[in-house]
């Protein structure tokens, strides 16, 4: 309840009524997985780089319709995080303007949950730019894959400690390593954690709330 | 997975490498990733699905009621059957956690309308299909067509001469040497000159013969190291369109020279260079010097490509040559003629390639004394024995008197084995009919087969017990589980074994005199007692297995372990694993043909 207030709250802030869609109700068992890769860790100052973002449906993922796109960032890029997303500036030729890319991804994600790994900053940059196009952060349900992970982990106490590095729960759950680490990838990889985890623990609640 | 990693994830999977790009790209673009847990029901006969699975990980199983059929794990595909007669009869069911691709039935259907090899691969029964696979191995096996090293060819000693020399002195060496090739040394460098070098710079400028070799010579002579691959020699020699090199240790003195119609011949006449030496022994230590280098040619054989069947009938021509030869050099020649020297099980049939025991007997003429014969055969045992050929644990060898007599004497005791036939009997039945003979008069022997022919027609019964020695042993259905650490399979017991005993009951029931099971199964076929499928299903099944048996044996032998027929299926690559379980498939279906010919479910 107290969610749809907030949500009806956050509508009437919508600068563009061609994005009203992202508020009606999801239809059941789809969901999106996306991940980015930014120019740095801080929302507030950085910008992103590329956008990679799948839809799951029941128990697949649908590499059918599958999204990726890098965008044209404002300033060049640092070498030293070329070092760690691995996109050089030569990457970024067929990089569309923000805010095309931006419009595209929300017509891809519509207003499915959105499936992630430590997603809350995925959404949080995303909604930087949200902000600034159409007026309100992105409203989409979010589920947090290490979380799912972390309650369906078998503990000891209440305060064993669960490792939730990334790599580590792939190699616990048994997923494959496919290919590099790009977003796209990462957007399958994490939602392969979920389709093995999703019937495991209710999966609808955020693990870290920072 | 982005498209380019799903594209290279896919190519890796046989067949779809033989896809065009734009075809690969249809592919892509109509396939999901799909998880199934445990447990979790894919195909049933009332259940088709509209797609097609590639396991990306996990395994999945295929059942036919509650019998297991196949197991399917990382890069394994299935079940075109399904999709391409739109029903199926087994159902598939998955065994561990399965993450895999789905690729959509119409899409499926329209790359096998578009694709020649594509189709042939799905639609294929199981002959064509083991055919494209292993035409595939051997292509992707490139580098084992010659890991023979330079230092394995018969290297050609240099004639060798310090500069200075007069070019009709080294000439004159050379002749000495036998070769054309004169080879020039300058400090620590060498230099060549060859016949067709004379006849341009010599012959054709109107030179001298006592000039100095130098003045004429090509320096620097191309080398290679004797550790090198003979691949690698022969590359270099086509690279440089030249016909010899040196080849050097790697201190860089020269050793030889390697000509290109050595490394050509190497392949081919390692087998002659041995039968050669048979030949020409004229004693017991000469000939176990020649028998001792088998071994080599096996290898050599096995490392150019060469089908296992024809490395067996190779081997098993040069086997009989010693045998004989021992035969000959041990036995007096007055008691040679009277007597029939034969081969049986394995070795008749000529099956044994990496000697694992022997099984041999003498047949003796009626009314010829047979004792006179024993401290022969005595010797004769030892010889082999110290040959390398492993003694039998059955003692079934011409040192036992059992295994030393009349022809008269075999009659009896084969009539008593067909009479009152006990395990050991079949046994000693299936081995003696699998005999050959190998030296003396041959006429003995076929006497013998032609006795026991006589005596087993209408022994219904008897035939139905001989041949249901097929079941003793259970053929896998699975063939590895990657969550354990190791997997062994009896490759014989469960492969090779129920096709020689399957055929060789029928070749016994046929009357056919032919020993070696892929001759046995060629014959049925012509007298109709197979159907063409069935035989070609065995005759590549039976390759594969001995293929399979082959290459554990040599990997042991390199190994210094004990030699037995287990073979790890962790060790296998993906095609091989799928050669093994198309065989193992095959081999089910001929142990139901044997039950159901010999009426087996009738005296069980």
């Amino acid at each position: 309840m107290f969610k749809k207030l907030i949500n009806n709250l956050k509508k009437r802030n919508l600068k563009d009524n061609n994005f009203e869609y992202l508020f009606e109700e999801p239809a059941k068992d789809e969901y999106v997985c996306l991940d980015c890769e930014t120019t740095g860790l801080n929302p507030k100052k950085d910008e992103i780089l590329s956008i990679g973002a799948v839809i799951i449906k029941k128990n697949k993922i649908l590499m059918r319709q599958t999204l990726n796109i890098f965008v044209k960032p404002s300033r060049n890029i640092n070498s030293e995080s070329i070092k760690i997303h691995q996109i050089r500036p030569v990457d970024l030729q067929n990089a569309v303007e923000p805010k095309d890319a931006i419009f595209e991804l929300l017509k891809f994600i519509g207003n499915r949950p959105i499936v992630g790994y430590y997603i809350k900053f995925d959404i949080a940059i995303i909604s930087k730019y949200t902000k600034e196009y159409i007026g309100v952060s992105l409203p989409n349900h979010q589920i947090e894959v290490s979380s799912i992970y972390f309650k369906t982990k078998k503990r000891s106490s209440e305060y064993e400690f669960v490792d939730l590095k990334f790599d580590t729960i792939m190699k616990e759950l048994e997923i494959p390593e496919l290919g590099k680490h790009d977003a796209l990838n990462d957007a399958i990889m994490t939602s392969m954690i979920f389709l093995k985890l999703k019937d495991k623990a209710p999966a609808n609640s955020t693990f870290y709330t920072g | 997975m982005s498209l380019r990693d799903q594209k290279s994830f896919l190519s890796k999977i046989h067949p779809f490498e033989l896809l065009s790009n734009e075809q690969m790209d249809l592919c892509i673009r109509h396939m999901d990733i799909a998880y199934y847990p445990k447990n979790e029901i894919l195909i049933t006969p009332e259940k088709i699905p509209n797609h097609f699975f590639v396991i990306i990980k996990g395994i999945v199983h295929e059942y036919k009621e509650e019998e297991i059929l196949m197991d399917y794990h990382q890069q394994d595909s299935f079940d075109s059957n399904s999709l391409i007669y739109g029903k199926s009869k087994n159902s598939f069911k998955v065994y561990e956690d399965l993450i895999c691709y789905e690729i959509e039935k119409d899409i499926f259907l329209e790359l096998i309308e578009q694709n020649e090899g594509f189709k042939n691969f799905f639609l294929n029964n199981l002959v064509n299909k083991l055919q494209t696979l292993k035409d595939k191995e051997y292509k992707s096996d490139l580098s084992s067509f010659m890991i023979a090293k330079v230092s394995d060819t018969i290297l050609r000693k240099p004639c060798i001469v310090e500069t200075g020399t007069k070019l009709i002195d080294a000439i004159d060496k050379s002749m000495k040497y036998s070769t054309s090739t004169i080879i020039v040394k300058k400090d620590n460098e060498y230099g060549i000159i060859t016949d067709s070098l004379l006849k341009v710079k010599v012959l054709l400028e109107g030179r001298d013969l006592s000039i100095p070799v130098e003045s004429i010579a090509i320096f620097p002579l191309l080398s290679i190291n004797k550790e090198d691959y003979l691949f690698d020699a022969l590359t270099l020699l086509i690279k440089k369109s030249i016909k010899r090199i040196g080849v050097i240790n790697t201190k860089g003195e020269l050793l030889g020279i390697l000509e290109q119609i050595d490394i050509l011949s190497h392949f081919a006449n390692h087998t002659y260079v041995v039968d050669t030496k048979i030949k020409n022994a004229n004693n017991l230590e000469d000939l176990k010097d020649a028998s001792n280098e088998l071994i080599s040619t096996i290898k050599t054989l096995n490392a150019k490509g060469v089908k296992v069947n024809h490395i067996s009938s190779l081997i098993g021509q040069l086997n009989i040559k010693i045998y004989r030869k021992v035969y000959r050099l041990i036995l007096p020649k007055e008691l040679q003629k009277d007597a029939c020297f034969i081969v049986m099980g394995s070795e008749g049939r000529n099956e044994q390639i990496i000697k694992t025991d022997q099984d041999n007997a003498l047949v003796v003429k009626d009314g010829i004394d047979v004792e006179q014969y024993r401290p022969y055969m005595e010797k004769l045992t030892e010889t082999l024995i110290d040959f390398g050929y492993p003694p039998c644990p059955g003692n079934i060898m011409v040192s036992n008197p059992f295994w030393c007599k009349t022809v008269q004497d075999y009659k009896n005791e084969t009539a008593k084995w067909i009479e009152a036939p006990a395990m050991q009997n079949y046994m000693d039945l299936a081995i003696f009919f699998d005999s050959f003979s190998v030296a003396g008069d041959k006429e003995l022997l076929i006497n013998l087969k032609e006795d026991l022919f006589n005596k087993l027609h209408d022994k219904d019964v008897f035939m139905a017990y001989f041949a249901k020695a097929t079941l003793t042993f259970d053929t896998p259905s699975t063939v590895a589980n990657f969550m354990t650490k190791t997997y062994y399979l009896d490759i014989k017991k469960g492969g090779i074994f129920p096709i020689v005993q399957g055929i060789r009951s029928l070749a016994l029931r046929e009357r056919i005199r032919e020993t070696t099971t892929v001759k046995r199964i060629k014959i049925l076929e012509q007298k109709k007692a197979i159907e063409p499928q069935m035989a070609n299903e065995l005759l590549e099944a039976f390759d594969v297995l001995n293929t399979l048996r082959l290459k554990a044996h040599l990997q042991k032998l390199q190994d210094g372990k004990k030699l037995n027929n287990e073979i790890d299926t962790h060790t296998l690559g993906k095609i091989e694993r799928d050669l093994l379980k198309d065989s193992f498939k095959i081999v089910s279906n001929f142990k139901k043909f044997i039950i159901y010919t010999f009426r087996i479910d009738k005296i069980l």
